[in-house]
């Protein structure tokens, strides 16, 4: 008897004074922080688009996000660099469009979740930005005259349009509408440039509104990329419910890399909450590369934003300039520690859209994680950030960080969202 | 004896929970300096005490991310209202070097009062508020206040942005 309790005793005190061998002991603190990362709730509805839910611009957004006949030479679709297969980017460290970019080719995970719209945010919808890579003569170098001309003469594509907005407006008169066109500031001489900068403000306006409502039915199509439960969500809920079969989803590794960022590693202090990411803008201190101009980032972007047409606050959108989606646009300022600040990207199935950064400098993770160990400070513009400090990372430290990163992969979408579907119109 | 071994080791197994906690999961930024501590009280003086400034934020506790209002109550120093003074409201996170991406709006309510609105904290942590006081003829005297927003209060995930109010 005495033995047995000997043992027993033996037994417990042994386990309980190795706990750190096999399994992370969390605080109510860090449960508490875990609990601000998962799980993902739905994209916040959007306003500005009251076609955002429409079942039929879903439809049509979906055809058009793989339709090559939007670009310029007929080849390019947005689905060339936001290929579903590749994370809903294109595995390149610059965009490849008509011409070579200089920057990366952003996921669309979770897209509708943003508040702003590409590295710079110069973008603050979701419908208003699908026009510049349209029409960017380094992407699709397609026109907006072009765009409306084609929605207008395809039946099936004039049809599924006229089923969401009404009667498509008239634009036999090419005198009036030229086949092609848009505005070119910095291609003054353009072609496409003269004919658009002709054509009188109410017709300007009549094919912006189209356009417009094209890119509604992107955005509407787009709220559907929504990432799956990571292995790290159900971890999550395991922690949360006490439930031990769902808390071995994430590895101890990955658990220990979980504490790191969390806690000491501070990257949740940007990277914060389910989508992983504060929707807004750092200068992480990148050093430049390269022989071209200085990326000004967030600083640009907001001089662009000032002039931007298609916003939440403009004639296109559906709520009026005051409205509280808007106050982000009401309320923005530029200063001098814009410059050299980029979007803090999602990190939600971030092991599938190397290479990284706003340039595609980094080819892996490890080399993400190998900067943020010792981040340089002699950032290509402006402050590096005092929030980035030397964390003195060990390689063990990093590789629970990757594999940490490494568990926020959920499944893909089913193949109805990642095809064009075979007509405009379900 | 074997008793003593469990006792020990429970009391180890008990500090080694705990120690990580300050020794590694805060981030080092979060907590607010003994300097702070002070500020964190929403009454406070000017630099030279020729103000009282008094806030109130709407919602409150502020949320992460999300735009918010403050209510301001401005006093000389006999806590008498002071109405036409110029007020401009600015926030940053002094240990991290930056401050808001935006730009507050102040109104005059009338009787001392005052709403700001527009701002907005992005990141968890150690935020402070200035308020810059200015009654005419006055001098200008800064109130600062100080408050740590702490990511784990957060009730629901820091989503979203557009409807709010
Ligand atoms: C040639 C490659 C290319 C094509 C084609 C392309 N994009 Fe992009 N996309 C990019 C790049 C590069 C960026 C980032 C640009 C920047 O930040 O300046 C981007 C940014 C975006 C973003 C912003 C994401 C974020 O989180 O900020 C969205 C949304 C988007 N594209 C949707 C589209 C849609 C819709 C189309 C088709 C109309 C399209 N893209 C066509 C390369 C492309
Ligand atoms: C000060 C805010 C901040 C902190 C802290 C921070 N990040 Fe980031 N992170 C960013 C920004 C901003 C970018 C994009 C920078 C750019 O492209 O110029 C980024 C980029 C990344 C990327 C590349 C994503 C992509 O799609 O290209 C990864 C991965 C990443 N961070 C992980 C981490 C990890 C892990 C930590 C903690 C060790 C961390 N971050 C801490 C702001 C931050």
């Amino acid at each position: 008897m005495h033995r047995l309790l000997f043992w027993i005793a033996f037994g417990l005190s042994a386990a309980a004074c190795q706990p750190a061998q096999d399994e992370v002991r969390w605080t109510p603190q860090q449960e508490a922080l875990i609990r601000t990362l998962s799980p993902l709730p739905s994209p916040p509805v959007d306003p500005a688009n009251r076609y955002a839910q429409h079942p039929k611009a879903r439809h049509l957004g979906q055809y058009l996000f793989f339709e090559p006949r939007l670009s310029g030479n007929g080849k390019f679709s947005c689905a060339s660099c936001h290929n579903p297969a590749l994370g809903w980017s294109d595995g390149k460290a610059q965009a490849v469009g008509l011409k070579t970019g200089t920057r990366n080719s952003p996921t669309l995970w979770n897209v509708a979740h943003q508040r702003w719209l590409f590295w710079d945010g110069r973008s603050d919808t979701l419908w208003g930005q699908a026009l510049q890579p349209l029409e960017s003569t380094l992407e699709m170098d397609g026109d907006r005259l072009k765009v409306a001309h084609l929605i207008g003469s395809d039946p099936a594509l004039r049809s599924a349009y006229e089923h969401i907005f009404g009667r498509f407006p008239d634009l036999r008169d090419r005198q009036r509408f030229p086949s092609s066109g848009k505005p070119m500031p910095d291609q003054l001489q353009d072609p496409r440039h003269l004919a658009w900068s002709q054509m009188a403000p109410v017709d300007q306006h009549v094919v912006n509104q189209v356009v417009a409502n094209v890119g509604k039915t992107l955005e509407a199509y787009q709220r559907q990329i929504v990432s799956r439960p990571a292995p790290f969500d159900t971890f999550a809920e395991g922690l949360q419910t006490q439930d031990k079969a769902k808390q071995v989803a994430l590895s101890l590794e990955a658990q220990k890399g979980l504490r790191i960022f969390i806690g000491r590693g501070q990257c949740i202090l940007c990277h914060t909450g389910p989508v992983m990411s504060d929707f807004e803008f750092h200068n992480i201190g990148l050093p430049k590369v390269g022989k071209g101009p200085v990326d000004m980032g967030r600083f640009d972007g907001i001089t662009a934003l000032r002039t931007e047409l298609f916003t939440g606050a403009g004639p296109f959108s559906d709520v009026p300039p005051d409205h509280a989606r808007n106050d982000k646009l009401l309320y923005l300022t530029q200063q001098e520690n814009n410059h050299g600040e980029f979007k803090t990207p999602t990190l939600r199935n971030i092991a599938q859209t190397a290479p990284y950064m706003h340039d595609g400098r980094f080819a892996s993770l490890e080399q993400v994680l190998a900067f943020y160990a010792a981040p340089a400070n002699a950032p290509a513009v402006g402050r590096r950030e005092d929030t980035l400090q030397d964390l003195k990372l060990s390689a063990e430290d990093l590789l629970q960080l990757k594999a940490f990163l490494e568990s926020l992969s959920g499944p893909t979408l089913p193949a109805s969202l990642t095809q064009q579907p075979p007509a405009p119109a379900p | 004896m074997q008793y003593l071994t469990l006792a020990l080791c429970s009391a180890m197994v008990a500090l080694g929970t705990l120690s990580p906690v300050w020794a590694q999961n805060t981030p080092n930024h979060n907590r607010p300096k003994p300097v702070n501590v002070d500020r964190e009280n929403r009454s406070q003086f000017s630099a030279k005490k020729a103000y009282r400034v008094i806030y109130t934020p709407v919602p409150d506790p502020i949320p992460l991310n999300k735009h918010f209002t403050l209510k301001l109550v401005v006093q000389d120093a006999n806590n008498r209202p002071i109405d036409n003074a110029k007020i401009v409201v600015d926030a940053g996170m002094p240990e991290h070097n930056h401050g808001m991406n935006v730009k507050p709006v102040v109104k005059a309510l009338g009787k001392g009062l005052f709403e700001v609105k527009g701002l907005l904290f992005h990141m968890g942590g150690y935020w402070e508020i200035y308020v810059d006081v200015q009654a005419p003829g006055k001098p200008k005297e800064r109130a600062t206040f100080g408050l740590t927003l702490k990511l784990e209060d957060q009730k629901q995930p820091a989503m979203d942005h557009s409807h709010h109010h």
